[in-house]
C-alpha cells in the first residue's frame, strides 16, 4: 500500500506540472493581446480624455478632492500617483498631457514595450487621484493594462508591428507575429481574472432576494434617466424581468465555470455581447459593458484572427 | 492544445525555458493568483461569511495589491435596488461674502448627459451617501467638497447637501399610480472657514431625514413578498416560504432584513 500512494502521490505531481506547464507555458498567438492592447488604449484614451472638462475642478489647487483628503481615503497603503505631485494648475495640466500622449503611444502600438508599462502607470496614477470617483469600470481597466504589460502587447495591430514588417526580409515576420509564452502568460491572466469576475458577480447577486425573486432588473428601468432606452413598459411582463435577471446570473456562472470549454466559447462569448450590452443599455454603463467585452476577446480563438490575417496577406 | 494557442513545431513547453525560469515565473503566477484569490474570498466583509482568517491574510497581501487597483471587491451585484443602488446627487448652495443670496451648484448638473462624467460625479454622491449612512458616519466628503467650492467661488459659506432620486416603483408603475415626491434629503451641512484657520468648518444640520426613507422599487406583492420583514407573516404567492431557520453556527443571527434597514456593513460596492 505505501508504494501504491507514493505511486498515486509522484502521479499526482507529475501531471499536476504538466497541466501547469501546459497551462502557463505554451507559446499562445500574440494577435490576440495585440486586439486586446488596442481595444483598450482606446478605452482608456476616451476615460483619460473624459477627464478634461472637471480635471481642475476635482483635483486643481482648489479642487473639491485635495490631497489630505485622498490621502486619508488610500489609508496607510503605499500608493504611488504621477497626480499627487503638480501643486499648480499649470503642472497639472502638464502631467496630465504627458499622461495622453503615453496612451496615445499605447494605443497606437509605438514603443509597446515601455508604452504599457506607462500607460499603467498613468491609468493607476489617475485612479488613486481620485479614488472615490472610481467604478467598476476601472477596476477592469486597470486589470487588463497590468496583464498587458506582461505580453507582447505590441507585436499585433500596432504601429511597432508595420515598423517590423517594413524592416524585416522573413517571409514569416510579414504574415503574422511568432507566438511567444509572454502573449500566452497575458492572455491566462486576463483569463483566470475574468471568469473570478463573472464568478464574484453571480455570487455576489445571489446574496440579496432581488436576484432570486427574478426582479433586480428593475433596479435599472426604475431609472429611465439614468440609462440610453426607457424600459419602464417591461412593468407588464414581469415574466420577460424574471428571464433577464435570471439570465444574467446563469450567464455569469457559465461564464465562469464553461468558458474554459472549446465548444462552449463561442456561445458564451455571444452571450457575453448580448448580456453586457443590454445591461449596458439600460444601466448607462456603457463603459462597463466596453471593459468587460474588450476583456472577453482574451478568450477569442487566436484561428479566428489568423483565418482573418492570412486572407489580408493574400 | 490549450485556448487560444497555436500549435508551432517546438510546442513542448518544457522546451522553451530553462526549469529554473519556469520555477520562478510559476511562483510569481502562485503569489499572485494567491494574493487574487485572497481578495476574492475575503471581499464578504460585513457579511455572515466574514472569515476572520481571510481578512488577517489580506492585511499581508494588501500592500501589493492595492498599489495596483487590484485590491477591489469583485463581487459586483450591479443592483440589488436597495435605497443605496438609487441615484444620489450632491447640492452646494454656495452663499457669497458680503450677500445672503446663495447660489445652488448641483453634482452631477441636470442636464449633463448619461456617460462616464455624469457616472464619476454619481459615483461621488454614492460614496457621500454611503458614509454618511454608515454605522461610522464620517464628514470627509462633505467638508472637502465645500471647502473646495468655497475656494473656488471665493465664497463665505457653503451649505452641502446630498439627495437620493426616488425611483420607479415596479407596482406604482404597475398600477399606473406613479407620483412624483421630493428626492429624500440625506444629510445637509454647513461649511466654512474660521477667520485665520486654514482648516474648514463643519456644521451639521437636523439628524433626522427630510423623508422618511423609500422601500425598494422591485418590491410589490404579485409575485412574492414585498419585502422580508412582511415575508414573515405571508403565506401565499411565490413568497410562500417558512420562516428563515436560525443558523447553528450563527445563534444570534437573523436573516430577515428589513427592507427600510440601513445597508449592509460596509456596505457593497456595485
Amino acid at each position: 500500500m505505501p508504494n501504491a500512494q507514493q505511486s498515486y502521490l509522484n502521479n499526482l505531481s507529475s501531471e499536476f506540472g504538466r497541466g501547469w506547464n501546459r497551462f502557463w507555458f505554451t507559446p499562445a498567438a500574440a494577435a490576440p493581446l495585440g486586439l486586446i492592447r488596442l481595444v483598450f488604449g482606446l478605452i482608456a484614451l476616451w476615460w483619460y480624455l473624459s477627464y478634461i472638462p472637471d480635471l481642475a475642478f476635482f483635483f486643481g489647487p482648489q479642487g473639491i478632492i485635495n490631497s489630505p483628503t485622498v490621502e486619508q481615503w488610500r489609508g496607510p497603503y503605499p500608493v504611488f500617483s504621477i497626480f499627487d505631485w503638480p501643486q499648480t494648475a499649470a503642472s497639472l495640466w502638464f502631467t496630465y498631457w504627458l499622461g495622453l500622449v503615453v496612451l496615445v503611444l499605447f494605443a497606437a502600438g509605438l514603443f509597446s514595450r515601455i508604452t504599457s508599462v506607462a500607460a499603467l502607470l498613468v491609468v493607476v496614477s489617475l485612479i488613486h487621484r481620485g479614488p472615490m470617483l472610481a467604478q467598476p469600470m476601472e477596476d477592469v481597466l486597470a486589470m487588463v493594462m497590468l496583464y498587458l504589460c506582461f505580453g507582447p502587447s505590441g507585436a499585433a495591430f500596432s504601429l511597432d508591428r508595420v515598423w517590423k514588417r517594413r524592416t524585416t526580409s522573413r517571409l514569416e515576420d510579414n504574415i503574422a507575429a511568432p507566438p511567444s509564452i509572454g502573449a500566452n502568460i497575458s492572455l491566462r491572466l486576463i483569463q483566470i481574472h475574468l471568469a473570478l469576475l463573472h464568478f464574484g458577480m453571480a455570487i455576489g447577486q445571489l446574496r440579496d432576494d432581488s436576484w432570486w425573486m427574478g426582479r433586480a432588473i428593475w433596479g435599472f428601468i426604475s431609472k429611465p434617466e439614468s440609462g440610453y432606452v426607457d424600459l419602464t413598459w417591461l412593468s407588464d411582463h414581469l415574466y420577460l424581468l424574471n428571464l433577464w435577471t435570471h439570465g444574467i446570473v446563469v450567464f455569469e456562472f457559465a461564464f465562469a465555470l464553461l468558458i474554459w470549454n472549446r465548444l462552449a466559447r463561442p456561445i458564451l462569448m455571444a452571450a457575453a455581447v448580448l448580456v453586457w450590452g443590454s445591461i449596458g443599455l439600460v444601466s448607462g454603463m456603457l463603459a462597463f459593458t466596453l471593459v468587460m467585452l474588450g476583456a472577453t476577446l482574451a478568450f477569442m480563438p487566436a484561428e479566428w484572427l489568423a483565418r482573418r490575417r492570412s486572407h489580408e496577406a493574400l | 492544445m490549450p485556448p487560444s494557442t497555436v500549435p508551432t513545431s517546438d510546442d513542448d513547453p518544457e522546451s522553451r525555458l530553462s526549469e529554473g525560469v519556469r520555477t520562478f515565473i510559476s511562483l510569481l503566477l502562485f503569489v499572485h493568483l494567491f494574493a487574487l484569490g485572497l481578495v476574492f474570498f475575503s471581499n464578504f466583509e460585513g457579511s455572515d461569511w466574514d472569515s476572520e482568517l481571510l481578512r488577517r491574510m489580506k492585511i499581508v497581501v494588501r500592500p501589493y495589491l492595492y498599489p495596483l487597483w487590484l485590491d477591489r471587491p469583485y463581487h459586483y451585484h450591479l443592483t440589488y435596488a436597495e435605497p443605496l443602488d438609487f441615484d444620489h446627487y450632491i447640492e452646494v448652495a454656495l452663499t457669497p461674502k458680503g450677500s445672503s443670496e446663495s447660489t445652488i451648484i448641483r453634482l452631477p448638473e441636470d442636464d449633463l448627459g448619461i456617460g462616464l462624467r455624469r457616472q464619476r460625479y454619481q459615483r461621488l454622491a454614492w460614496h457621500f451617501a454611503r458614509r454618511t449612512e454608515s454605522q461610522t458616519p464620517d464628514d470627509l466628503l462633505p467638508l472637502t467638497i465645500g471647502a473646495g467650492l468655497i475656494k473656488q467661488h471665493t465664497a463665505a459659506r457653503a451649505q452641502v447637501r446630498c439627495f437620493r432620486k426616488r425611483p420607479l416603483f415596479l407596482d406604482e408603475v404597475r398600477a399606473g399610480a406613479s407620483t412624483e415626491p421630493p428626492d429624500e434629503r440625506l444629510y445637509a451641512a454647513d461649511v466654512f472657514f474660521l477667520p485665520g484657520n486654514a482648516l474648514p468648518q463643519l456644521n451639521k444640520i437636523g439628524e433626522a431625514r427630510d423623508v422618511a426613507p423609500v422601500k425598494r422599487p422591485s418590491d410589490s406583492g404579485s409575485q412574492g413578498p414585498p419585502n422580508r420583514e412582511s415575508q414573515k407573516g405571508s403565506s401565499s404567492g411565490a413568497g410562500d416560504r417558512a420562516a428563515p431557520l436560525r443558523n447553528p453556527l450563527f445563534p444570534n443571527a437573523n436573516s430577515a432584513r428589513p427592507a427600510s434597514a440601513p445597508p449592509r456593513s460596509p456596505p457593497t460596492e456595485k
